[in-house]
């Protein structure tokens, strides 16, 4: 018997879809993956949501000038960010959190709540002041500060659930438009994933047929600030300024976690430097000017 | 600016691998609790229904479509699953593929595979599902007769019993979102209706929904082919309200 089994959630903010096309008869480990690939984006929320008063970043935050013991999932999660930020300079900065919230990024999207924090965080604080000790597996953060693990984390859930899936073959886990596609579609086909337009939500820029890649897109469309809807929420850490010459950046890559940090930092980087910095980490990479002029690496498909 | 030392792929992938390692255990045993239930719908948790398989087997379209709505409402955990039927297709399944990036010894990240369409229109979006069996019999529209066929079905009639009252929640999806209004009356769901469309298609594509609440007394609605997303919603919807009646 012959199944595809399409799974449909709410997490991390977003809408995530898991597929796995069906070839063998075995519906049950299907199933059963599925709902694992599905609980490790619970489990990576749990740890990783700087919305959550009760997630473990939020109660790390809490803590700042201690050596703090912290699980494997933010631990890798912190180190992995931290190690964004030093390859680009500063153009990618998980502890942008704060002038995020100053900006109007400061409450959970969903329920409204606001943020609160006991120590107001540091202005001049940045993603060097987040140190990571590897053989204790502490994080310390030097001064208060508010970090944003939210393109790591997502990314970090979409490989956990990919590798879930993986003995499968063909599937692909979709988590609001960053997503991971294993083998071919149900027709024997590569995987089609449309880039949406950053202007027209109508339609498609490009169409790409992938597999066996991570596809994830950073654009200036996705949120605005509750307070000023000029402003989106990709922030240049560097000047505290929403980055207003590119409107999206698509990375693809073996694994999603470092698609989404580095479609964040090249975004960043902008269309001048951002393509060699995706070519020197050696992922390819599409970037769409807010003239909608698209500058792309070597080794981007092109039509 | 100084060239990147750190390969992140290739520290991405040994990141990946240390939590999945790790965290494994506790995520399997979370997931074999679920697995477990007694096929009643949780909304919190990570239901897994399979299903028939349609005739068609169509291209699905993955959008890297980041413009969800943000909502100031409760997101729901109310996963639902549909699955499409394919044709099979000839591929060696092996036991274990690892993932891309570990491929090779080397640090460089593995070669990505990529072919270009030739024509870069979009393939059309369709979702070709089929309506899950009712675990209760379909009664008519609206009403609410104590049929020896209900109590019988799958135990649906002896389910807990919610509040009497109207409720109303809130299902959201990529095209707008959706209110739902449940009353309960004796217990049981006396009527189900879309208070409010705010989605950019008519909601009359779902239109067969609202009832289907209330013969099944549940969320457990259909699928309704091109209209997914509203479907989805509208079901969000439901469990919400359904969980304020509880």
């Amino acid at each position: 018997m012959t199944g595809a089994l399409r799974h449909t959630f709410s997490s991390m903010g977003t809408v995530v879809t898991l597929e796995v096309v069906g070839h063998d008869d075995s519906p049950d480990a299907r199933d059963a993956a599925v709902v694992r690939a599905a609980a490790w984006f619970t489990e990576i929320q749990r740890s990783c949501s700087r919305f959550d008063p009760d997630s473990e970043l939020s109660r790390l935050t809490a803590r700042a000038g201690e050596a703090v013991p912290v699980s494997d999932v933010l631990f890798e999660a912190i180190a992995f960010a931290v190690a964004v930020a030093a390859a680009s300079d500063g153009a990618f900065d998980p502890t942008v959190g704060h002038r995020m919230e100053r900006l109007g990024f400061d409450r959970d999207f969903r329920t409204g709540v606001p943020m609160r924090h006991d120590a107001p965080p540091d202005p001049g604080a940045t993603w060097r002041d987040v140190l990571v000790d590897a053989s204790n597996r502490t994080v310390t953060l030097h001064r208060p500060l508010v970090l944003d693990l939210g393109a790591v984390a997502k990314g970090l859930a979409i490989d956990l659930a990919a590798r879930e899936l993986a003995p499968f073959g063909d599937f692909v886990v979709d988590a609001g438009g960053d997503l991971y596609c294993g083998g071919h579609n149900a027709a024997g086909a590569p995987w089609s994933v449309g880039i949406r337009h950053p202007r027209d939500p109508d339609r498609m820029l490009r169409t790409l047929a992938v597999s066996d890649c991570a596809v994830c897109t950073s654009g200036d469309y996705e949120r605005r600030s509750p307070r000023d809807p000029a402003v989106h929420h990709l922030l240049d850490p560097r000047t505290g300024d929403a980055v207003s010459t590119l409107a999206s950046v698509t990375v693809l890559a073996p694994l999603a976690m470092p698609a989404d940090a580095l479609a964040t930092a090249a975004f960043v980087l902008g269309a001048e430097a951002g393509p060699s910095f995706l070519e020197s980490q050696g992922v390819e990479g599409l970037l769409v000017t807010t003239d909608l002029e698209q500058v792309m690496t070597p080794g981007f498909p092109r039509d | 600016m100084t060239p990147a030392k750190t390969n992140l792929v290739a520290l991405g992938s040994a990141a990946v691998l240390t939590v999945y390692g790790a965290g494994y255990v506790r995520t399997r045993a979370a997931a074999d609790r679920f697995a477990g239930d007694d096929g009643t719908r949780h909304p919190a948790e990570a239901a897994v229904v399979h299903l028939a398989d349609s005739s068609a087997a169509l291209t699905p379209e993955i959008r890297v479509d980041s413009a969800l709505p943000e909502t100031s409402h409760p997101s729901l955990v109310a996963p639902v699953a549909r699955p499409q039927g394919s044709k099979p297709t000839s591929k060696d399944t092996t036991p274990t593929i690892p993932l891309p990036a570990s491929k090779g010894s080397d640090t460089s990240p593995a070669a990505v595979p990529i072919t270009v369409l030739s024509d870069s229109s979009a393939a059309p979006h369709v979702v070709v599902t089929t309506a899950p069996a009712p675990t209760a019999s379909t009664t008519l529209q609206g009403t609410q007769t104590a049929s020896a066929t209900d109590s019988a079905s799958g135990g649906q009639a002896q389910r807990p019993l919610y509040r009497d009252g109207t409720y109303s929640g809130w299902g959201t999806s990529r095209h707008g979102d959706i209110q739902a209004t449940v009353q309960i009356q004796d217990g049981r769901i006396i009527s189900a209706t879309i208070t409010q469309c705010l989605t950019r298609y008519s909601c009359s594509r779902i239109a067969a929904l609202p009832p289907q609440v209330v013969s099944r007394q549940s969320a457990d609605v259909d699928y309704v082919s091109g209209a997914t997303q509203s479907a989805n919603a509208f079901y969000y919807a439901v469990v919400e309200a359904l969980a304020k009646a509880k």
